[in-house]
């Protein structure tokens, strides 16, 4: 598995990064001394590196919804578990459902987060193939969404906050998870969430796909990554329905309104977290620390709040979402 | 309970199947017709109308005529003008979704796929729209069904002043929206009132597959949670009927994921105030109504042969997967031990009955 902070030999640059990807290969090629040691390589290596900055900013401060969706999906995105690794002191992941098994594609635990106790829940997905079929695309099976409610009934009980980690495609909707009550799942989980009597913090990490995502995605507080995206349906998916023509994505993208601005400005989410320019993954430390960072303010905001109030309050938020008229009774 | 006193003699819907002279097709012009009928499959066709005051009195009385499946001519003929339906109103596949919800021929093919038996009109009506060949279960309209399960004149909307906006501005919706309100005569997906069954009251929410597939916008989610929030505030346990193909609606984007969590939010609120919740599941439920309020009945009922699951056939397209139809049915999904009860039409209203006398027999609950 290649790591995440070795960027230029794991990198799988985006159409829309070449020309930074030509910057970056041409630096690469300076530094290993593929070309001489002529006395002007140092200012070479220092225009490279303005012209590298410059185009970042340049690529970054107005990326399309499109792109958006390209980088929440980046195979080099971090994922929940990396999260987990660089954002707690200490991680314990806890398995399976008591009921059914064992879903790989939801992670579950306990962890301290700045020192105090919290408990995690979220989607996994996979770095390389044979992980990515093992996490099942992070597409949650029936037991996953099972194993995360009990593990945050028992912070509920232990008096810990929830950190929810969302990134899921979708759920699983296979014959299997069918039958094992995928619908269920998803339903109780949100019910679960709703009355849970400690605080939830949610995070759109990456995709936010519909059923697959509200499952762990009730909370008092909904983070979400800027170049998340948060949708009822893939813009593939939109296109298909919409247009009956699956290769206007990029435009099906636009119209969904499913990037992280859009979501903000429809009250679905409370605070985009920036990302670095080039995207969570070029900077996966960083991007933690400043997750952390809000998961930590939005905490010390919520341990005021009673417990009785603070489901009363998680009531009324998602009671308020949604956009109607009401015309007056005569 | 004759389906005659149910649909004819309900105070605000008045449904009139105005069959002509059945006997005389039968023995006459019709008779000798009929192995031509058979094998053409060809259905003639004599249309209800619908009238369906709102009780707000908001929405002006608009009457509904059913497209017809067919623009041939009848028996006789002529073409039935009353059948005559506003030149493009709604796209043809659209026709044939809000047809399917009664057929209006006289006589009518079974539209199990393994059945396929012409059915005269008249004895679908005396069987409540269920073949009495293969059992099928009919896809009935929201009014239809209520009328059905409700005791006569007990029913009082409230909510019809709700209307869905355009919030993100998509292309279609306002135009879709206006169609579905002109074809139906409803204002949206959901019906929510209070009514009572066998004398128990109860808060009721039924959404209609012929309104853009019965899926849940923002008014659909805020009529079911005002709803249930009026279940609690009465103490009257709470039924709701789905008939949801479409799931979260896709033309509100991510508000329309969000009414699903705010539907279970209130389901959750009715758990702690031990409000009794049952829920029907009638074909199709799926999607983002079956994974929110529909899955988190006290009790779980559907009727036989309903297809309830999570994903779409659209989405198995798209993966290139293949799903097994048998496995979204009433049957696979209560074999799985997620339902509670398959119950046939006829005994549904006595079956909910019985329930809510159980529900009433219970200290949380008054009338
Ligand atoms: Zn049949």
């Amino acid at each position: 598995m290649p790591t995440l902070t070795n960027k230029f030999v794991a990198s799988r640059w985006l159409p829309f990064e070449w020309p930074l990807m030509e910057v970056e290969e041409e630096l690469h090629a300076l530094r290993t001394g593929g070309a001489d040691a002529s006395p002007d390589l140092a200012a070479r290596v220092q225009a490279l590196e303005a012209r590298r900055q410059e185009l970042l900013q340049e690529i970054y401060s107005d990326l399309t919804a499109y792109q958006k969706v390209q980088l929440a999906r980046h195979p080099r995105r971090p994922y929940a578990l990396d999260y987990a690794r660089l954002m707690f002191d200490d991680f314990v992941e806890l398995h399976g459902d008591r009921r059914f098994g064992d879903d790989k594609a939801m992670i579950a635990g306990l962890a301290t987060l700045a020192g105090r106790a919290v408990a995690v829940v979220g989607h996994q997905k996979g770095r390389d193939v044979s992980e990515r079929k093992e996490r099942n695309f992070a597409q949650g099976r029936p037991e996953g969404y099972r194993k995360a409610q009990r593990v945050m009934q028992m912070a509920e009980r232990l008096r810990m906050p929830v950190i929810s980690l969302v990134d899921t495609p979708a759920a699983d909707c296979l014959t299997e998870a069918e039958s094992r009550g995928i619908s269920e799942a998803i339903a109780e989980g949100q019910m679960v969430m709703s009355q849970l009597r400690t605080p939830i913090l949610v995070t759109i990490l990456g995709e936010g796909g519909s059923g697959g995502a509200i499952g762990i995605g009730v909370g008092d507080r909904i983070l979400m990554l800027e170049y998340a995206i948060y949708s009822v349906i893939p813009p593939e998916g939109y296109a298909s329905i919409v247009w009956r023509d699956p290769s206007r994505v990029a435009e099906a993208a636009e119209a969904a309104r499913i990037t992280a601005r859009d979501a903000l400005a429809l009250g679905v989410v409370d605070e985009v977290v920036p990302e670095p320019p080039g995207g969570a993954h070029a900077d996966p430390e960083g991007m933690a620390a400043a997750l952390k960072a809000r998961l930590c303010h939005h905490l010390a905001e919520l341990d005021a709040v009673p417990p009785d109030e603070l489901v009363d309050q998680r009531y009324a938020k998602f009671r308020a979402m949604g956009v109607y008229e009401e015309l007056a009774i005569p | 309970m004759g389906f005659q006193h149910a649909l004819g003699g309900h105070r605000w819907l008045s449904r009139r199947a105005t069959l002509r002279a059945p006997a005389e097709y039968r023995d006459g012009l019709w008779g000798s017709l009929w192995p031509w009928v058979r094998a053409r499959g060809i259905l003639t066709g004599v249309s209800p109308s619908f009238a369906v005051p709102h009780p707000s009195g908001i929405i002006p009385t608009r009457v509904l005529t059913l497209p017809s499946r067919s623009s041939r001519p009848t028996v006789d003929g002529k073409r039935d003008e009353s059948m005559a339906v506003e030149p493009g109103l709604l796209p043809r596949s659209e026709y044939r979704e809000i047809a399917d919800r009664i057929p209006d021929g006289l006589y009518t093919k079974c539209d199990s796929p393994d059945c396929g038996e012409l059915l005269y009109r008249k004895d679908l009506e005396k069987s409540l729209w269920v073949c009495p060949k293969c059992g099928r279960h009919f896809r009935l309209g929201a009014r239809d069904r209520l009328a059905l399960l409700l005791d006569e004149g007990s029913f009082s909307e409230f909510g019809a002043n709700l209307i869905s906006c355009n919030p993100l501005g998509m292309p279609d919706y306002d135009s879709k929206l206006a169609r579905y309100r002109k074809a139906t005569g409803e204002n949206e997906a959901v019906i929510t009132g209070l009514a009572a069954i066998g004398g128990h009251p109860v808060v009721v929410g039924i959404t209609d597959p012929a309104f853009l597939m019965g899926s849940m916008g923002s008014v659909v989610g805020e009529k079911i949670a005002r709803a249930m929030e009026r279940a609690i505030e009465l103490r009257h346990p709470c039924l709701m009927i789905s008939g949801s193909g479409g799931g979260a609606r896709m033309f509100e984007g991510i508000l329309s994921l969000m009414q699903m969590a705010k539907t279970c939010a209130a389901v959750g609120r009715m758990q702690k105030a031990g409000i009794f919740y049952i829920t029907v599941l009638t074909d199709p439920t799926m999607a983002g109504v079956y994974a929110s309020w529909a899955s988190l009945g006290d009790v779980v009922i559907a009727e036989p042969g309903a297809m309830i699951g999570f994903a779409g056939q659209r989405v198995y397209a798209n993966t290139g997967s293949g799903m097994d139809p048998r496995i979204q049915t009433s049957e696979h999904q209560h074999a799985c031990g997620l339902l509670d009860l398959i119950v046939p039409r006829a005994q549904l209203r006595s079956t909910l009955e019985r329930l809510l006398a159980i529900a009433y027999a219970s200290p949380t609950h008054r009338k």
